[in-house]
């Protein structure tokens, strides 16, 4: 049987089915989300042992109907989504029952995972971009689930910007299809490669930025992030901020310069040196507002701008040390990203503030919470031997192999941005003096502390993925796919 | 012979090594080092009598490092005589160190100290060299470390700065000659910067080391705190034997000194400088462990006068001061620790009388104390002599200076008798001070030590011309027979002379034992001798240091214009300064710029997120329309 429709299916069924049949008692709500999310971990792990593979839907081939492709990079990127997806899920088991809706919760973030995974498989643009608004729009109810009037305008706004990106995305496809007559991406690809590179292809171009980069909350696109990441529920944030913006926004990125653009873009220095710099102002931007935040999440979210800066100018380097480091990078902020909202969930779960000056002390009296936020902490400011510490590590280093010296040492004075406002916010919360009114904590529920301990687990050892063994496995089918460029061309339209 | 000389390099190291680590039960670790030094001494005699011997093996031939060992007469003179008293040194400390601190560490470094000296007489290859050079410094540091670590620091700091000039001085050297080896290599000719800039700077390294001006500060500082065998061992012999063995090594091997050049005046300089200074500062100290210091700095201007003149007398004159002084020196820094141990004070003005007390401590300590001061018959005078000798000679050769030189080191050993007779007064005559009945002789292994350097120093200074002269000097340096020398002096003739002067006193007062006379008590003046008339050798010279003039002097010689460790303080203050301003300072400015501009940064950034949309929106389609423009624009 073949798993790939699955992939999408799965999700996207037990959406529907949970508010279904479990009207009467919650729990069968629990039990089959978590059953889903896991069985989409297991699938996304065996996906590792298929190789690349081509689904056809309807039995329709390549230029006519819809497929779904599976190479390095999607099995990489689905190992990412369903890995922190399940994580997630255990979390909301305790978390989520302050809500009052959690059969609308669980039918809501299964419908994003399935735009998600969608995004990553599919191998039609137009189907992409379904994908993207299915994941999207599902993202603006769960940013205003709380229904409280900040969390309202804050999934207002991101519905606003969200919807324009779309549009702008849904406008670059129309141009594409104008220019090609087609909406597979192999096809598109195969045919603009005998289309000079003129105003309406650099205007896709330009579009494409302008939506990919506001999905992935590139500076100046980012601004919608700091309010809709903090508003949503903490699992949720922890999606957002570790997944979302990386599939709708990074993936898309990677898959349609490398693998269809491919060949005028990689040979002008114009696109990468844009995003480059894109890159760069998202770094030192995010940075420096999260040094200045008082509030746990959003100072997260901040250096989750940060942080997709990173990976972007990783990326754009389009040298095989800066795609890896991209793609580590990518592994290492949605694990320790998404562990650190926990975290804050955790606090808010307990505390009920997000507000850091009135926390102090933390560690003895919430002492999970306390090892799972510093090994978070630690880990995006780069301590070795945590996996942080790695990603940044090949980022300064593919910097350096690359020749640009000025962007690593600007690398790695964001870096010491980024230590100090981990450091600082690691000094409010958990340590120093305990406040009077804390007395009482205690340590949040079992499915939230085991969740968090799962996750620092991994955030701890991720490093491993660089041993070869291992990487041969995860990291390098995935690398190869994008230098390959083109090739995914000939793969899915030769098979 | 290699295994000869590999043991006896390595026979103190395994002592040193044995006595730090291995827990050895009390008593022992005094046996291990009266062993090994012991054995040390006996295999350095042998080595003494074997022809000169050549060993090497090429370890590193690009930095020209090998592992090169050599044997010259001269070297295994000094190796003998490092030997030699850090053999009587170890007899001394048994008793005089048993109980105190740190006695492990004590053991340690003393064997050390005499392994690492010997390491520096026998290397044969410049990397090799300062590595022994150096270790002796970390023992040294080790051993004045014992005193207080204020002076250790001190002594660290001068003789390591000291150093420091020395290797440099080295690289250029071997940069010149083209090899790391000692020898072998035609003298370099001192003409030209490098050439130049490497002898003075290899000086200073020497000197540094034997503690002539302005090196000289330490020496003083170190003794009043450290335990006297320290004293005794290294900056009274063995920093001397090494340094004025380097600046020979210096002077003929690796550059080849012209008599009458201005290089040589300059050396002449400092040793007069040298000798005249310290002797002036011997002269008004009230310690007699300092004074000894001022003498163990002032003794050293003789042999750096006797080597810079150039003269093969002088030369060999300052050689043979050089070994006098490990000797006498010893001597008498073990005869002020033996009446330390009995009084338990070092200060003059509470001492007196002790002479009829410790009588063996006195006539050990009046023996030095005239071959110290040049009196004829003993060693000091001999070297004294030939150093003067060579300096007339220079004054023969048409060089007009000679007579300052001269005049100086007459006239300085003068005041060195005159300090003495000021301490022998202090502490051995004159009134004897309250003691009660606690001060008896020191016991024997204490003296025994004292009594071997003080008929060494009888025995140099009668004999010094079969002993010394004919079998050290005479193959080292090329030197007229006695018959050509200016002042033809035979100390055999003086002594019976003087044997003969002392029978007819004996037999002088031996005939007066039949006349009747009356005894009573010492009267000044008529009057008697009462305890408000008492005078402390502490008053002799408070005249000298009165007045007006040599106030001058003494301001002169204590500032900071002839101390080292000064100059070096204030180079050091001098570069702190410029790194706190240039560095410190100006690196904290930065970072709390940085740091600020961050905070503002991030403030500004924030009050721009004002959450509303349309601004929102505006930024990224403003931002689209600059990607757009740049695109198109292209």
């Amino acid at each position: 049987m073949n798993v790939l429709p699955l992939m999408v299916a799965l999700p996207l069924g037990m959406g529907f089915l949970i508010p279904m049949v479990s009207r009467k008692n919650r729990r069968t709500a629990d039990v089959l989300g978590n059953l889903a999310t896991l069985s989409l971990l297991i699938m996304s792990l065996y996906l590792f042992k298929i190789g690349n593979q081509i689904y056809f839907m309807g039995g329709w081939k390549p230029p006519l109907g819809i497929n779904l492709v599976l190479d390095g990079l999607s099995a990489f990127f689905l190992l990412i989504v369903n890995l922190v997806a399940f994580i997630v899920t255990l979390y909301s088991v305790d978390y989520m029952e302050v809500y009052t809706s959690k059969l609308r919760y669980y039918s809501l973030f299964l419908l994003m995972l399935a735009g998600m995974n969608g995004v990553v498989l599919t191998g039609d643009i137009f189907n992409l971009f379904v994908f993207l608004e299915i994941a999207v729009i599902s993202a603006y109810a769960l940013v205003g689930f709380g229904t409280e009037a900040e969390e309202l305008e804050a999934s207002f706004k991101y519905l606003v910007l969200g919807t324009v990106s779309s549009i702008f995305i849904l406008l670059g496809i129309g141009f594409l299809y104008s220019l090609t007559g087609t909406l597979n991406l192999a096809d598109i690809g195969s045919k603009i490669s005998g289309i000079s590179a003129g105003h309406a292809f650099w205007f896709v171009v330009i579009l494409f930025i302008f939506g990919f980069g506001l999905k992935a909350a590139l500076v100046p696109f980012h601004a919608w992030l700091p309010d809709a990441h903090p508003s949503a529920p903490a699992p949720i944030s922890a999606v957002l901020s570790g997944l979302l913006i990386k599939t709708l926004g990074i993936y898309p990125f990677l898959r349609i310069f490398y693998n269809i653009f491919g060949f005028p873009l990689l040979e002008t220095r114009f696109i990468p040196q844009i995003l480059m710099f894109l890159g760069g102002a998202s770094m030192l931007t995010g940075a420096l507002l999260a040094l200045v935040q008082n509030d746990v999440k959003r100072m997260f979210a901040y250096s989750s701008v940060s942080n997709i800066g990173y990976i972007v100018i990783a990326f754009s380097l389009g040298t095989p040390l800066g795609i890896m480091a991209a793609l580590l990078h990518t592994f290492v902020h949605a694990t320790s990203k998404a562990l650190l909202f926990l975290t804050a969930g955790s606090l808010e779960y307990r505390l009920e503030t997000r507000n850091i000056k009135k926390m102090g002390g933390l560690m003895e009296k919430m002492p999970i919470t306390g090892i799972s936020g510093n090994i978070g902490f630690l880990s995006l400011a780069g301590i070795p031997p945590l996996a942080g510490f790695w990603s940044k590590l090949f980022i300064i280093l593919a910097l350096l192999d690359a020749g640009r010296l000025g962007w690593a040492i600007f690398t790695i004075l964001v870096s010491v941005l980024t230590l100090g406002y981990y450091l600082r916010m690691n000094r409010y919360v958990f340590f120093g003096p305990l406040k009077k009114n804390l007395q009482r904590i205690k340590e949040s529920p079992v499915f939230m502390t085991a969740s968090m301990l799962i996750l620092s687990l991994i955030t701890v050892f991720l490093g491993v993925i660089l041993i070869p063994h291992l990487r041969s496995i995860v990291l390098d089918p995935a690398v190869r796919s994008l230098i390959n460029g083109t090739k995914y061309i000939s793969m899915v339209m030769g098979g | 012979m290699l295994s000869l000389v590999l043991w006896l390099l390595a026979l103190p190291f395994l002592g040193a090594i044995v006595s730090l680590i291995f827990p050895v039960r009390k008593g022992w670790r005094e046996a291990v080092a009266f062993l090994a030094t012991l054995y040390a001494f006996i295999l350095a005699m042998k080595m003494v009598v074997k022809p000169p011997f050549f060993f090497s093996v090429p370890i590193f031939s690009p930095l020209g490092f090998g592992f090169d060992l050599r044997t010259s007469t001269l070297s295994s003179f000094l190796v003998l005589f490092v030997a030699l008293i850090g053999f009587l040194t170890t007899i001394y400390s048994i008793v005089y160190y048993r109980g105190r601190e740190r006695e492990k560490e004590f053991y340690a470094y003393l064997l050390g100290s005499v392994g690492a000296s010997i390491g520096v007489l026998l290397a044969n290859n410049f990397i090799l060299f300062i590595f022994f050079w150096g270790l002796l410094l970390l023992f040294l540091y080790g051993l004045t470390s014992l005193g207080s670590l204020s002076s250790a620091s001190h002594a660290m700091t001068v003789v390591g700065g000291a150093d420091l000039l020395l290797l440099l001085g080295i690289l250029i050297l071997m940069n010149l000659t083209g090899t790391g080896r000692m020898s072998g290599f035609s003298p370099v000719l001192l003409k030209g910067g490098l050439p130049v800039a490497a002898f003075f700077l290899l000086v200073a390294g020497s000197l540094g080391k034997a503690g002539a001006f302005p090196f000289h500060s330490w020496i003083p500082r170190v003794s009043e705190d450290v335990p006297v065998p320290v004293m005794a061992l290294l900056p009274a012999s063995l920093d001397k034997l090494l340094g004025i063995y380097l600046l020979y090594r210096i002077s003929f091997d690796f550059f080849s000194l012209r008599v009458g050049s201005g290089i040589s005046q300059a050396l002449m300089f400092i040793g007069s400088l040298t000798i005249m200074g310290g002797v002036l500062l011997a002269l008004i100290q009230k310690n007699f462990k300092k004074l000894l210091s001022y003498h163990a700095v002032s003794q050293v201007g003789y042999m750096v006068l006797g080597i810079g003149s150039g003269i093969p007398l002088a030369v060999a004159g300052g050689l043979f001061h050089m070994i006098n002084n490990s000797i006498y020196k010893s001597s008498l820094f073990l005869g002020g620790g033996a009446v330390e141990k009995r009084t338990g004070t070092a200060e003059l003005e509470k001492l007196g009388g002790l002479g009829s007390l410790m009588p063996v401590t006195f006539v050990t300590f009046l023996i030095a104390a005239f071959s110290i001061s040049g009196i004829p018959p003993f060693n000091g005078f001999f070297s004294k002599w030939m150093i003067y000798q060579g300096l007339v000679e220079l004054g023969n050769q048409g060089i007009r200076t000679w007579i300052i030189w001269l005049v100086a080191a007459i006239f300085g050993s003068a005041l060195t008798l005159a300090s003495f007779i000021k301490v022998l007064h202090s502490v051995f005559l004159g009134k004897g001070k309250d003691f009660g009945n606690r001060i008896k002789e020191v016991h024997w292994s204490m003296w025994l030590p004292m009594v071997v350097l003080a008929s060494l120093c009888v025995i140099f200074g009668i004999f010094a011309y079969p002993l010394i002269i004919n079998v050290f000097l005479g193959p080292v340096v090329s030197l007229p027979s006695p018959a050509q020398w200016i002042g033809w002096w035979s100390p055999t003739l003086t002594t019976y002379l003087i044997i003969v002067g002392f029978i007819l006193g004996g037999i002088i007062y031996l005939l007066s034992k039949g006349v009747k006379y009356r005894t009573t008590g010492s009267y000044i003046g008529g009057e008697k001798v009462g305890k408000d008339m008492d005078f402390s050798g502490v008053q002799f010279y408070k005249t000298l240091q009165e007045w007006k003039n040599f106030n001058r002097i003494y301001k002169f010689l204590g500032s900071k214009l002839t101390d080292f460790y000064a100059w070096l303080k204030d180079l050091g203050k001098f570069f702190s300064r410029i790194l706190y301003i240039f560095l410190d300072r100006l690196v904290d400015y930065i970072w709390q710029g940085v740091a600020a501009l961050c905070r503002v940064g991030g403030r500004i950034l924030s009050l721009l997120h004002t959450g509303i949309l349309p601004t929102y929106l505006t930024w990224g389609l403003v931002g689209m329309l600059i990607l757009l423009l740049l695109m198109l624009g292209r």
